[in-house]
């Protein structure tokens, strides 16, 4: 188990992470927030790259400073901008970080092999990854934090380039893998974990804002979520006084999915909500601000 | 229950009756045999559990009844089974992880270093053997040679500090920390490599130059030694103080302090005489120091977090 308590981040004046507690045990968490919530380095912190600044973090009871590479050996870890070496193939790249993460040779050949199959870099492991497409890269890097099998993954961005289809294939991933190890995925793409995660996080501005499991998170925003259908005109309107979640076009007129905590209109229907409702529901200031 | 059930099976089955009844009877023999032993087991449970006592120290009272209670302690073998089994579980749940040996460590850190460092440092030693093996030329002036010894020590402190700048400016550094084998480590392991072969190049010079210009060996080190010293401090200045210098800019700026470090000799040779020798001394201890304090600063950063990732 991996447990958070009031763990700070201060930067001089400016906490970018600020008392955060929590016990993560095996299953996927989604920690959800927006651009400088404080996400990327909490889960810094988590891995023992950044220092806390108040609070502490223990695995298994133990501090993880004091674990030092015993933790780490057990840690899989994509950071949301990860750099390469250009001349480096794919393979050598794996095999590389494989030693880094004390592999044995022949366990970090088979290991690569397998990791290119899963993320489907087969073909092209013997090319140097210069001349890969950004997608790709992202796929190397999830094949790389996967290589020690780690009983901690963390993934911050790892959707980010991936395609439609390779998106899905890194959902199926990362589901297959959770049953044995805490996963902990951070992003702002809702879609990326709501199908995945047992548990999302919500961070607002470095403090957690809220967590739970799917149907948890859901019914706090029910009666919140509203779909009303207006005329063309007046829609700009209501966007400029709503939240609209989403907007489109039918044959009556624009259809409109609202978050609000009062009806917005007389003929608005309460619908069930969605996670991306939810997000938005939390996150109304920094749409706003958009 | 179980043996109604399988009575009843040996009566309606009868072309298997007979085997039933052979396995019955050996089901029962085994039942005997396990009664039996745990029968055994508590008889000696009760002796070991109170054969120390004479009947004159047994307790009396409510004494007495734990006592009798105690000699009826058995160990729960179903309990125990299953207690097994669970740490058997979580045993084959664990993942064995492989620890390498000091060997290993050293073995990883050599086959990665980038091609362009060995490129490198093959010049410079194939600088150092044109210069005194293949042209021994007992004419030189000893501050030619002071000149050469400075620029190929100014430039040895550039490629192993832009080779260990690799890790920061690629933007691999925050996930190498992350890995067992960290990046604290991988530089100190570097840094120790690399500035014992260059210590030992330049070592190897000045017993080439002290040979033939007839000056001790030490001071001809330390003239070695002092653009070395600083070239370094220079270079690691860029990581610990100048963040945003660690790419391309900031190596050009290294080859630049580099060469007006390597350049100091040719411009005064005055500070060559003898008498200036305790300040060359002072200048080396105060680099060295200067140096230590740095990597100091800099594995503190490091550890931190705050100059290994890109925002």
């Amino acid at each position: 188990m991996l447990e958070l308590t009031e763990v700070t981040k201060k930067y001089g004046h400016k906490t970018a992470v600020n008392g955060i507690s929590c016990s993560l045990n095996k299953g996927v968490y989604g920690l959800l927030g927006a651009n400088g919530s404080g996400k990327t380095t909490l889960l810094r912190m988590i891995c023992g790259i950044m220092k806390v600044s108040a609070g502490e973090i223990r695995y298994g009871g133990n501090h993880i400073k004091e674990l030092g590479a015993g933790y780490r050996q057990v840690l899989g870890y994509l950071p949301q901008n990860f750099g390469y070496y250009p001349e480096f193939t794919a393979r050598r790249f794996l095999l590389y970080l494989a030693a880094l993460k004390a592999l044995p040779r022949n366990e970090a050949e088979a290991k690569a092999d397998e990791l290119f199959e899963l993320v489907g870099l087969t073909q092209d492991q013997n090319r140097k990854i210069k001349t890969f497409s950004g997608g790709m890269v992202r796929r190397l890097g999830i094949a790389q934090a996967l290589l020690n099998d780690p009983e901690i993954l963390i993934l911050d961005e790892p959707t980010v380039g991936l395609d439609p289809k390779e998106r899905i294939r890194f959902r199926n991933i990362i589901s297959s893998l959770s049953k044995k190890r805490i996963i902990i995925l951070s992003t702002h793409i809702v879609s990326d974990v709501e199908y995945i995660a047992d548990e999302i996080l919500l961070m607002k501005g470095g403090r957690l804002l809220a967590s739970g499991d799917i149907a948890k998170m859901l019914s706090m925003a029910r009666g919140k979520v509203w779909e009303c259908c207006v005329k063309p005109e007046e829609a700009e309107n209501y966007q400029a006084l709503y939240h609209v979640s989403n907007l489109r076009n039918t044959e009556d007129g624009v259809r409109l999915r609202i978050v609000s905590d009062t009806r917005p209109m007389e003929n608005a229907q309460p619908v069930d909500p969605d996670l991306e409702d939810v997000y938005l529901y939390y996150f109304r200031e920094e749409a706003a601000n958009v | 229950m179980d043996r109604e059930t399988a009575d009843g099976k040996a009566v309606g089955q009868e072309a298997v009756g007979s085997d039933m009844v052979g396995r019955e009877t050996a089901n029962k023999e085994a039942e005997n045999v396990e009664m039996n032993r745990t029968a055994d087991r508590k008889m000696m449970n009760k002796g070991d559990c109170r054969k120390h006592y004479s009947k004159k120290d047994r307790p009396e009272g409510a004494g007495r009844e734990l006592w009798e209670q105690a000699g009826s302690l058995l160990p729960d073998d179903a309990g125990r089974k299953r207690a097994m089994d669970v740490i058997r579980a979580e045993i084959a749940g664990k993942n064995i992880r492989h620890v390498p040996s000091g060997r290993e460590l050293i073995v990883i850190e050599l086959q990665y270093i980038s091609p362009f460092f060995w490129l490198m440092q093959g010049i410079l030693v194939m600088g150092l053997l044109l210069l005194f093996i293949l042209n021994p030329n007992q004419e030189r002036k000893f501050m030619d040679d002071i000149r050469w010894i400075s620029i190929e020590a100014a430039w040895m402190g550039v490629i192993t500090c832009s080779d260990l700048s690799r890790h920061i400016s690629r933007g691999m550094a925050e996930l190498e920390q992350s890995c067992y084998f960290n990046l604290p480590q991988m530089w100190t392991m570097r840094m120790i490599f690399t500035g014992i072969v260059d210590i030992l190049l330049l070592a190897f010079c000045s017993g080439r130059i002290a040979e033939t210009a007839a000056v001790p060996f030490v001071q001809v080190c330390i003239y070695g030694l002092v653009p070395f010293v600083l070239s370094n401090i220079c270079c690691l200045q860029l990581f610990t103080f100048m963040r945003g210098g660690r790419g391309r800019y900031g190596q050009l700026a290294m080859a630049f302090l580099a060469g007006m470090i390597a350049m100091v000799p040719s411009v005064t040779p005055s500070w060559y005489e003898i008498e200036f020798l305790g300040l060359w001394s002072g200048v080396l201890l105060t680099g060295v120091l200067l140096l230590l304090w740095q990597i100091w600063i800099l594995y503190g950063k490091m550890n931190r977090g705050e100059i290994l990732c890109w925002n």
